[in-house]
């Protein structure tokens, strides 16, 4: 790997690894295709193409014998003549249990067999070996990653992934251990139509003079709906309301042309083989007929004969009618959600490729009464925001942008009668964290079971169940005298987190209860091991690398925060907090990662006071002339 | 109340510290999280009034159940529910007659919101006119949603 | 003991030096004792010499070495490298026995 270096003054060389611009990357992965983007040399953010030239990777993954897999475009060729080995829209099975799959009218069946996996995750069946959703989207990642580091000469840093703004709890989870187990440090999970707004909103707003406004963002994308109302207000982008729909996209577009291609065939029980000819026909009809008004199907036959049929636009716009109307529900519910009426919006924006199709731009127009933006192009926007905002993330310039996004569904808690008690009601802004008291209701109750949903349905069986556990040892208490507080935590990416505590005794009963989709952080590991084909070695050596860059960049942020607020200190704390730092330096010459984490996370503890401390001075300063009453 | 919102965003959003240690980290997160919580409970009139009677150290002594069984919140309560049971989403006028209850509905909150005003402004606040008041609104959001719920039945159905 | 610059690397330190309104002045190069292998490249202005400095010249770029950095630098060679995600100068040295996985620290 070439390391590149800009010409410094003298004696301002950064420290290696403590340079300024960090190698970060901002990942769209998509149902149908996927796409990595990174700030170019010219300061925007570019996709970044493969030794052909294209920046879309079909997200198609193919399972050879011996452990050989193919990713994208080979992988789409191959799917024609081996469909029971090759993956597409995989991004629809994550984060889903077999059950919920076969319960759900719009699934329609793949050409792989489901089982049920370990977590209550559905797991496919690929000829010689089971693989989990998860893993098989870490094998689209791995290829945009190569790729990446390639294009910008070295290991990457981090990277933004996007996911649909509708995905649930255990579908950003399911994205993000996908990234882990890819090798790649998730700096944030961003929703999309945020990342296109970001992409959108710098290109319109920064410097000019209007700097404020409502947008909607319509995101149809392969697999996936989506809608966002943001306020746009001095490089804030704060999200209104969210609402979306997380099984429905083009596929179901290609889906309807091809059941149509069948009826008009006039065949049943079509094999594997043909059925993905089918496929591949219905998705380059629904294709041709975005500038056509009629295109030609010919499908070859077995007896080597061609059977020809046409499809004209009005007809395909007939068939999925239903489905794109289905979007202005979720539309009108958001705008009512962030209260706003379309008419105060300044703009509303086309992202996705399914955006193309002209019955879903004449809708949207009709929807919204105006026409919507599509300068951008629908299928790159996602992830050269994604790109942006990784490059804010770390740090490598300074700005004022900043994303505030919120929970698109309600997240709750099972009471009496099955019904949904709700915690978190949908588009609360996150990070977000509420506590819910509860009661026993027998005397001498000492356990309560905790059932954790998600969803805006009123009963449990309606809902998604995130989690299930027990807080148990409560004291002996009649009936209606305990006390248990639930607490709900959705962090910043959007991830939820429960605990559950008996507050009256005083007796610390607490559970956390992270839910957990199939795999678990050690079984993560585990595979990452496995998948370094290189030995133990190089495990070892690239943990010890990974060691040393996260010292080297908490030694340099704490030389800035000393140099910053290195008078919140004592003389004798200065010493403290200095000792503990060189404690570290000398840890850095034993190669030794165990070492290393250990001083890493002793430092850690060691400057906590300093850490609060600098925390309420920029409390105080940003208080500064304001009070309470400001705020009420 | 937008502006230190977003000032405050800018200052300690985690977004801000992914670069920073973990214990930064964590109070950052913990920081924005408080905030996301002040900004809404400010922001709604119901919240801030339920944040005002906790703090007030009144709320234990108000009997829910009480409240519940008021005669003349019984009777609205009844009327209302009655009057969108008999909405039939088949009904061409079905719209119509939905946001004519909605207007009912919207009427109510905005008494009881001005009412809540004032309660809030005396010198000595009545902590159980003002639970009555929250109470009722919570009810009046309630029946908000259900009505939402028919007008998404209507949605649907013309499209 | 040399080290060079090729023609780009000098046209472009040439623009650098110019932009920043010392065109005389010299492009130190060194290493320092750190990163994840051992050593790492340094790459400055240099406004004024030192004692133990060395000069070179490399298509009208004048370069400084300081004596320690070039018994690690001798045969080294400068490029500089441009594309659409990258841009930079990088180092060829021929003693480089081993360097850490980002490339940016090496052992000789």
């Amino acid at each position: 790997m070439d390391f590149l270096l800009d010409i410094a003054e003298p004696g301002q060389s950064a420290a290696p690894h403590a340079g300024p611009v960090k190698r970060v990357v901002g990942i769209d992965l998509g149902t149908t295709y996927s796409l990595v983007a990174a700030m170019s040399t010219d300061g925007g953010p570019l996709c970044i193409p493969d030794a052909e030239g294209q920046c879309a990777l079909p997200s198609v993954v193919h399972y050879a014998g011996q452990r050989q897999i193919v990713v994208g475009r080979a992988a789409q060729q191959l799917a024609l003549s081996h469909p029971e080995r090759t993956i597409s829209s995989v991004k629809r099975l994550m984060g889903r249990g077999l059950q919920e799959l076969q319960k759900d009218p719009t699934h329609a069946t793949p050409p792989w067999p489901l089982q049920d996996g370990e977590g209550g995750m559905v797991c496919i069946d690929v000829a010689d070996r089971l693989v989990s959703p998860v893993e098989v989207s870490a094998e689209i990642l791995k290829v945009l990653k190569l790729r990446a580091e390639e294009a910008l000469g070295g290991p990457l840093q981090g990277a933004v992934v996007t996911v649909p703004a509708y995905f649930d709890d255990a579908q950003r989870q399911a994205t993000k251990d996908a990234a882990r187990l890819a090798g790649l440090e998730v700096l944030r999970l961003v929703n999309e139509p945020t990342a296109a707004a970001l992409a959108y909103g710098l290109d319109r707003f920064e410097g000019g003079a209007d700097r404020q406004g409502l947008f909607a963002i319509y995101d149809l994308g392969g697999g996936t709906f989506d809608v966002s109302i943001l306020r746009l207000e001095q490089g804030v982008f704060q999200v209104l309301a969210t609402g979306g729909n997380s099984r429905l996209g083009g596929d179901d577009f290609d889906q309807r042309v091809l059941t149509e291609i069948v009826t008009l065939l006039g065949e049943e029980g079509l094999d594997g083989q043909r059925l993905q000819a089918c496929r591949q026909l219905a998705r380059n009809t629904k294709e041709a007929l975005t500038t056509a008004e009629q295109v030609n199907m010919p499908l070859p036959l077995p007896d080597g004969t061609v059977w020809q049929q046409a499809m004209t636009r009005s007809r395909f716009e007939t068939l999925i009618e239903d489905l794109v109307r289905s979007t202005g529900l979720v539309c009108r519910r958001a705008l009512k959600d962030a209260g706003i009426r379309p008419e105060q919006l300044q703009g509303v924006v086309l992202v996705g490729g399914s955006t193309r199709v002209p019955a879903v731009r004449r809708y949207v127009a009709e929807l919204f009464g105006r026409e919507p933006l599509s300068d951008l192009d629908p299928d790159q926007v996602v992830a050269l925001g994604a790109a942006h905002q990784a490059d804010l993330l770390a740090g490598n310039k300074e700005s004022e942008l900043l994303l505030l996004d919120v929970t698109p569904l309600s997240l709750g808690l099972e009471t009496m009668g099955e019904l949904v008690e709700k915690v978190i009601p949908r588009n609360t802004p996150i990070p977000a964290a509420r506590a819910q008291a509860f009661t026993t209701f027998k005397d001498g109750q000492s356990a309560m079971a905790i059932h954790v949903v998600q969803g805006e349905r009123e009963l449990v069986s309606q809902c998604r169940s995130l989690a299930r556990f027990e807080l148990r040892g409560i004291p002996p208490m009649v009936a209606g005298a305990a006390r248990i507080r639930v607490t709900f935590r959705v962090d910043a990416d959007g991830l939820l987190t429960v605990a559950a505590q008996e507050e009256t005794t005083g007796v610390e009963q607490s559970v956390v209860v992270k839910p957990s989709y199939g795999l678990s952080d050690g079984q993560i590991e585990q595979m990452l091991r496995e998948a370094l084909t290189h030995g133990a070695d190089d495990m070892r050596l690239r943990l010890l690398h990974e060691a040393k860059v996260e010292a080297e960049r908490v030694l340099h942020a704490l030389r800035a925060a000393l140099q910053q607020d290195g008078d919140l200190l004592s003389t004798a704390e200065r010493e403290l907090v200095e000792a503990s730092a060189g404690r570290l330096l000398e840890s850095l010459l034993v190669e030794d990662h165990e070492r290393i984490n250990q001083q890493v996370s002793r430092l850690d503890k060691e400057t906590t006071f300093f850490a609060q401390r600098r925390m309420d001075r920029g409390i105080k300063a940003a208080m500064q002339g304001r009070h309470v009453g400001d705020f009420a | 109340m937008q502006q230190p919102y977003q000032d405050l965003q800018r200052a300690f959003h985690p977004d801000r510290f992914v670069q920073r240690s973990a214990t930064e980290r964590r109070l950052s997160l913990e920081q924005v999280t408080h905030l996301n919580r002040a900004y809404q409970t400010v922001k709604d009139p119901l919240l801030r009034s339920e944040y005002l009677l906790e703090r007030s150290g009144q709320g234990g002594a108000i009997d829910e159940k009480a409240l519940n069984r008021e005669p003349a919140f019984l009777m609205e309560v009844m009327e209302q529910r009655e009057a969108l049971e008999e909405v039939e989403i088949t009904d061409p006028q079905a719209m119509q007659r939905l946001q004519s209850l909605r207007r009912e509905a919207d009427q109510r909150i905005a008494q009881e919101l001005a009412a809540l005003r004032a309660l809030h402004g005396a010198t000595a606040v009545d902590w159980q006119a003002v639970a009555r008041c929250n109470h009722r609104l919570r009810y009046q959001r309630r029946f908000l949603e259900a009505m939402d719920q028919v007008e998404e039945q209507l949605w649907q159905q013309d499209g | 003991m040399a080290v060079s610059m090729t023609q780009r690397a000098a046209e472009r330190a040439r623009q650098m030096l110019q932009k920043r309104g010392t065109p005389d002045s010299a492009i130190r190069i060194g290493v320092s004792t750190a990163g994840c292998s051992g050593l790492s490249y340094k790459l400055e202005y240099a406004d004024q010499l030192q004692e133990a400095d060395q000069q070179f010249e490399s298509h009208g770029i004048r370069i400084v070495v300081d004596g320690k950095s070039l018994l690690v630098l001798d045969g080294t060679e400068v490029d500089f490298e441009s594309s659409a995600f990258k841009s930079g100068f990088k180092f060829t040295n021929p003693q480089v026995k081993e360097q850490c996985g980002c490339g940016e620290s090496f052992k000789v």
